[in-house]
């Protein structure tokens, strides 16, 4: 369904992605690793229209989306997770909820009611502002908010990041209910042990590429692999 | 007329939609006790303001609930849409010329006037809020600052329309029922009773879905256009409404003093009101009806006690202001126990 092709990407004076060539089939959940500064929260933010691109391609179900403004991506079925949550800190939790859900209602499985039956939590919290949430609630809500968009795609930025482990198992829970309502997953993750736990496949990033691709299961038995590119033992 | 700020029919608060739930709070009757019976109060206090004050005060106090209108409106796009305008006494001034032209050539029966006014005032932000609302930041600033003076010029060398520089004058009093209303105290009533449903108008329009999605633009705009929406569409409709009631209170301006002047739509009329919305505290709606109460008090009331050094008193309260209240008044509301006020940090 997604088919990037030589995606090249940066800031200003400097090029980040070097041309990055990925593959995604419906309903699959690619776990994106690397060092920090290869480019992967670039990647992520490249397609979804926040950094725009200076060459190659991004194909989501044949339809080009790349160098679209985010508006136009995010109604072409894909949705962020950004890193650090980014909610609106004075809205509440219902107007999070209500401001997705304005623009995904009725193009996909996914309303209020469904996803507060994914993530509890913030049905008893819909009346809290977003910034008197903890970080794993605020999380729950930034996912909350791209599902409600109803995405054909969701590329997820460090779930983990700054959680506690009991909350990154958490979320990893919800991270697999979404999977088993054949949401298609990118997710960007640092913790080695989430990334497993959640994706089909493992794709890791160098110097603005992706270096090596293979199933999870491959990945783990072959411990040289994330030696060489993720400097772990 | 209910100011009871929850619509629900569900008396305990629990079990509502969670798509429309208000901020968090204890149950509807308490959060009416808490917050309708003072508005009330208040209320009740404003209507009978006539009967045991002076002529003068009333006076005082009706220019003080239309530059409240006035600033309130400016909020919405200052505090809640996150866009600084200089330019906004531009749909002001369209709103007191439309009323007082209107009430010279045609009727001044209430409320046509000011009805016209604000529907003139809110067709000038469509006129020039396409452009102005393109930009952001100072590029804003410099714009609506241009439309503000545009606007100025307009009204001084359109002189067969608008009186030029001495103004547009005779404009008769408002009517209702055919009879006049010259005594200052009904003038204030007019006034009051137009000024709150313009208050409620902005503060229904600033917690409705579409005020969310504006503190949504505000706060982080490439995240909502990460959830698909277009933020231009939203700022520029934000930029009409505020256009539109300032025009309201344009033209209830022109039926209270009854002569406008080119001055009324200049840079300084902007620069006054944006000075009533930081001062009280931009975003709160409420705030900026404090804000403007001094404006109208230190300007209108103390300045002509001081030889003329209004202004420089004015310039003082917004340094002082500044330091003291970084929040404006309504910061001051945070250090009361109960209410919570978030800040930033994870938008």
């Amino acid at each position: 369904m997604l088919e990037v092709r030589g995606l090249e990407s940066g800031y200003k004076r400097s090029t980040v992605l070097q041309g990055v060539d990925l593959d995604l089939a419906a309903g699959q959940v690619l776990g994106l690793l690397g060092r920090n500064g290869v480019g992967k929260t670039t990647l992520i933010n490249t397609l979804m229209g926040l950094v725009t691109p200076s060459a190659g391609s991004v194909r989501l179900e044949g339809a080009d989306l790349a160098g679209r403004r985010p508006d136009v991506i995010a109604r072409a079925g894909v949705a962020l997770v950004p890193q650090g949550r980014r909610v609106w800190a004075p809205l509440t939790v219902a107007e999070h909820l209500a401001l997705a859900a304005r623009r995904g209602r009725g193009r996909g499985p996914w309303d209020t009611a469904r996803v507060i039956e994914l993530l509890p939590r913030l049905g008893e919290r819909d009346r809290h502002q977003a910034g008197q949430l903890s970080g794993g609630e605020q999380q729950m809500l930034a996912i909350a908010r791209a599902l409600l968009t109803n995405p054909r795609l969701v590329l997820m930025d460090e779930p983990s990041d700054g959680l506690a482990p009991a909350v990154v198992d958490s979320i990893g829970e919800v991270i697999a209910g979404m999977k088993q309502e054949g949401v298609t997953l990118v997710v960007v993750e640092q913790d080695l042990h989430l990334a497993f736990a959640v994706a089909d496949e493992i794709a890791v990033m160098d110097k603005g590429r992706v270096v090596h691709r293979s199933p999870t299961l491959e990945f783990r038995r072959d411990s040289s692999i994330a030696h060489a590119l993720l400097g772990v033992a | 007329m209910s100011v009871v700020p929850d619509s629900s029919t569900d008396a305990s608060g629990v079990g509502a939609d969670p798509r429309t739930g208000p901020a968090p709070g204890p149950s509807r009757a308490a959060r009416l006790a808490t917050r309708g019976i003072p508005l009330l109060v208040l209320l009740v206090l404003l209507a009978s303001a006539p009967l045991f004050a002076a002529p003068f005060t009333a006076n005082t106090l009706s220019r003080i609930l239309i530059f409240a209108l006035f600033a309130v409106s400016l909020d919405l796009l200052v505090g809640i849409t996150g866009l600084p305008s200089l330019g906004h006494a531009a749909y002001f001034g369209v709103g007191a010329y439309t009323a007082g032209l209107v009430s010279i050539h045609w009727t001044s029966a209430a409320p046509v006037p000011v009805l016209l006014a604000a529907a003139v005032g809110a067709l000038a932000a469509v006129a020039t809020g396409w452009l102005a609302v393109r930009s952001g930041g100072v590029y804003f600033l410099m714009l609506t600052l241009a439309i503000g003076e545009l606007v100025h010029q307009l009204a001084q060398s359109l002189s067969s329309v608008t009186g030029g520089s001495n103004g547009l004058f005779g404009i008769p009093s408002v009517r209702i029922g055919g009879e006049p209303l010259t005594l200052a105290g009904y003038v204030y009533w007019y006034v009051l009773a137009v000024a709150v449903l313009g208050f409620l108008g902005l503060w229904l329009v600033a917690r409705s879905p579409f005020g969310a999605t504006l503190r949504g633009i505000r706060d982080n705009e490439p995240r909502m256009r990460s959830l698909g929406y277009s933020p231009f569409r939203y700022k520029y409709l934000a930029f009409v409404v505020a256009g539109g009631f300032a025009g309201l209170a344009g033209g209830l301006f022109a039926a209270l003093v009854r002569i406008v002047n080119p001055s009324d739509a200049g840079f300084t009329t902007s620069a006054l009101i944006l000075l009533a919305v930081v001062l009280g505290g931009a975003g709160t709606l409420w705030g900026p009806v404090l804000g403007a109460a001094v404006v109208v008090l230190v300007r209108d009331t103390f300045g002509p006690q001081l030889d003329g050094h209004g202004p420089l008193l004015l310039g003082v309260v917004f340094v002082v202001a500044v330091y003291v209240l970084p929040r404006g008044f309504a910061g001051l509301a945070g250090l009361v126990p109960g209410r919570r006020r978030s800040t930033g940090g994870t938008a």
